[in-house]
């Protein structure tokens, strides 16, 4: 049991776990259990930093589509984004500015745009290209729990 | 050092304000408002510098105490019966997620409403989930049990939840002398908790208690508890062997045998009834009967080797049970069955009988000359009936 890990030496293996490709390669970064610390701990990212090991993405059932005609740049989505994913340069040159790996499709950025430059599509629809009722279910599995 | 006569719950009361406690969550139920009052009068009074929490039920009550446990605190919580069921999430993230945190339990029959008598199920409900369960027999015993308690749960290589288990009534509402330790005693005993990991931003962002995704580190998780578990023995034996260089009173940390040394039977129980059973068998020795007591002061760890040590040489055990576990094998109680399991890799077993005494019913004299007939005819032949419930009315099949 370990009571001693370092921050870095956490951080060193969680970034080494979510670089692996495959699911036998993320298991074999991961420590056995008398290096592993103790009290079911995990640290968290440095401030500023996204989480390498949990990417949120996986929990999106619907999509922002950004209109880059509307958008009048006042940044409102940047800043209530709940998961941080809306990213602030990107959207000043009036791109998409998503960060696909965490944005989990709550919609908020569309409900609080004051110019409507964002509309929620269906994450299916959006990647299939087919309606969403064709779309068979074990196609569907993979877009969320 | 003085001594004055206190009930359990004082005694516990003041142990916790000797370790100097920082977070004290509450939530009324017999016999934890005993604690409860005593505590909250202290800190009313000055004398104690410690937040107490008076939760909106025993879940909550637990959670604080489990979430102040990780920002780093020293807690006591406690709670007994049906209130202990009622926090049982709390307490099996408590003991999993290793928060040291140290509670007592005032063992009350489970609610089939209203039982208020002594059943030690509550306390039972929590042994398989890695918290280390003591049973003390009276208030002296309950106090140095939780002074114990702290040192042992906060120890790096234990960090595991500690519980005081004392009989609902029997010894926390029963006055009972107590020699009350000073406080440069208790500090040079019991050093300030140091948690590893505590919730500080100072130390960097930490989750505590995260997502145990089982393919990720379930079973490395569960290993650990495991190991802390076998590491409590060895610091058990470490923290008496201290407390009794600095108080003065000695005690073995998982059986205490009494009379044991020529004796042909013996009888296995805990709590506060093996004061009534040794002045029994006390009056016993001087009619020349050989019988012995061995009480268990640790359900968990349990003290496999210690009772295989002491009940090699006996030929019948009699096993008191102030529990149940329906349909259990041979239907016993929960003490009857880790004893035997314990005995097993014995070459020369002795025959074990159990007196199961459920209900919370009061366990009398004519009750122990029974359970001795009974164990005495188990140290001739092999018994047939293994189970007896001592304090039953009508017939017992």
């Amino acid at each position: 049991m370990s009571t001693t890990m370092k921050i870095d030496e956490y951080r060193k293996m969680q970034r080494k776990w979510a670089e692996g490709k495959s699911f036998k390669e993320r298991i074999a970064a991961l420590p056995a259990w008398d290096k592993m610390p103790v009290q079911l701990i995990d640290f968290g990212p440095k401030p500023g930093e996204k989480n390498i090991a949990f990417k949120t993405s996986f929990v999106r059932f619907k999509r922002p589509v950004h209109d880059e005609k509307k958008c009048n740049g006042d940044l409102i989505c940047w800043l209530l984004c709940p998961a941080g994913a809306r990213i602030k340069n990107e959207l000043l040159k009036r791109k998409e500015g998503v960060d696909w790996e965490y944005c989990q499709g709550c919609g908020l950025c569309a409900e609080v745009c004051p110019t409507k430059a964002i509309t929620m599509v269906s994450e299916i629809e959006f990647k299939t290209k087919q309606k969403e009722e064709m779309v068979p279910c074990w196609e569907v599995v993979e877009f969320g729990y | 050092m003085p001594i004055r006569v206190v009930t359990g719950t004082r005694a516990i009361a003041e142990a916790v304000k000797l370790a100097d406690a920082d977070v004290i969550s509450a939530y009324p139920i017999r016999p934890y408002t005993g604690v409860m009052n005593a505590l909250a009068k202290m800190i009313a009074d000055g004398d104690l510098d410690a937040e107490l929490h008076v939760a909106v039920s025993e879940h909550d009550q637990f959670e604080i105490a489990k979430h102040a446990c990780a920002v780093g605190a020293r807690v006591f919580t406690g709670s007994s019966g049906t209130g202990w069921g009622y926090a049982y999430e709390a307490i099996y993230v408590t003991s999993l997620g290793m928060m040291p945190v140290v509670a007592m339990i005032g063992c009350r029959a489970l609610d089939d409403p209203g039982n208020f008598g002594m059943e030690h199920n509550d306390a039972f409900s929590v042994r398989d989930l890695g918290w280390l369960i003591q049973f003390a027999e009276n208030s002296q015993e309950a106090m140095d049990m939780t002074l114990i308690g702290y040192r042992v749960a906060e120890d790096h290589r234990v960090l595991l939840p500690w519980v005081v288990g004392t009989d609902g009534f029997t010894t926390t509402h029963v006055a009972s002398p107590v020699d009350f330790p000073a406080k440069e005693q208790v500090e040079k005993f019991l050093p300030p908790y140091k948690p590893p990991y505590p919730l500080d931003p100072a130390v960097g962002p930490i989750t505590r208690a995260q997502h145990v995704a089982p393919s990720l580190i379930g079973p490395e998780q569960r290993k650990q508890i495991d190991v802390a578990m076998k590491n409590a023995k060895k610091v058990m034996a470490e923290a008496y062997k201290d407390f009794a260089k600095i108080f003065g009173r000695t005690y073995n940390p998982l059986i205490e045998k009494d009379m044991m040394d020529d004796a042909e039977i013996a009888f296995v129980l805990m709590g506060a009834y093996s004061q009534n059973l040794r002045v029994f068998i006390q009056r016993l020795r001087k009619k020349g009967e050989k019988v012995g007591m061995v009480k268990i002061r640790s359900v968990r760890p349990w003290p496999t080797e210690e009772l295989q040590k002491a009940l090699s040489g006996v030929k019948a055990v009699g096993v008191f049970d102030f529990d149940f576990s329906y349909g259990s094998p041979d239907y016993a109680g929960v003490i009857f069955n880790e004893v035997k399991a314990s005995l097993y890799d014995l070459d020369e077993r002795p025959n074990a009988v159990n007196f199961l005494c459920a209900g919370g019913r009061d366990v009398m004299t004519e009750h122990w000359e029974r359970a001795l007939e009974l164990t005495k005819e188990a140290a001739k032949a092999k018994p047939k009936k293994l189970v007896h419930w001592l304090t039953l009315r009508g017939p017992d099949i």
